[in-house]
């Protein structure tokens, strides 16, 4: 059977390292406000409602090194990928859109404000992160079972 | 559904290794087909066929809950 096409397995620890570091830059810059320094330019003529004319990319870089860091962790192969991989690959990904838009239905009656907008930032990567941790489960949980049980058949 | 893989492989005497080596899958998929856990796509279960030489019908059949 045809199988998905991913990213050949070597890919795995390369996203793993780009999503930690846009992690950790993420959360410096969300909570501490950290900038790296010169690291923008002058956008627009002047400030404007909201926005500043200097516009510092420290943000958007954490975010683009998260997104495809975590991108390529999901998107590449595991060893042993086959049809019964990718239907656990398949219901991974069920349970990732059911556990996204039961965090947007929740948030959008408890919180409010600058709470709302935290849990909606953090749940922009719901998808992939319950994807990564409920498929990786899944499939040690039944590689072990399936060890467990070829030892006793021996 | 029901699969005759255990017997079939004893037949020929062949390991769950070499049953997913030859049919292009991983061990583990193989132990899951055996065990009931796993249901296999259209092809898998042709290629199995082939392995063992037989029709279909004579190493996976429909139980009545399918």
């Amino acid at each position: 059977m045809k199988t998905l096409r991913l990213l050949p397995t070597v890919w795995k620890p390369v996203g793993f390292v780009l999503a930690l570091a846009g992690a950790v830059l993420g959360t410096l810059t969300v909570f501490s406000n950290f900038e790296i320094p010169g690291f923008g330019f002058n956008l627009r003529k002047e400030d404007e409602f909201l926005v500043s004319k200097f516009e510092n990319f420290t943000q958007e870089l954490a975010l683009t090194l998260l997104l495809i860091g975590l991108l390529i962790m999901a998107f590449s192969r595991v060893k042993n990928e086959d049809e019964r991989v990718q239907l656990i690959r398949l219901e991974a990904f069920q349970w990732s859109y059911l556990v996204h838009f039961s965090i947007l239905l929740v948030a959008n009656w408890l919180l409010y404000g600058g709470n709302f907008f935290y849990a909606m930032l953090f749940n922009l990567f719901t998808p992939l992160i319950v994807f990564l941790l409920r498929f990786h489960y899944i499939l040690y949980r039944s590689n072990k079972e399936i060890a467990d049980e070829s030892l006793e058949t021996t | 559904m029901k699969n005759r893989l255990r017997e079939e492989r004893a037949r020929l005497n062949i390991s769950q290794a070499e049953l997913a080596e030859r049919t292009d899958v991983s061990r583990q998929t193989i132990h899951s087909i055996e065990n009931g856990r796993y249901v296999p796509s259209t092809v898998l279960a042709l290629k199995i066929a082939r392995v063992f030489e037989k029709p279909l019908e004579a190493i996976f059949e429909l139980e009545e809950t399918d």
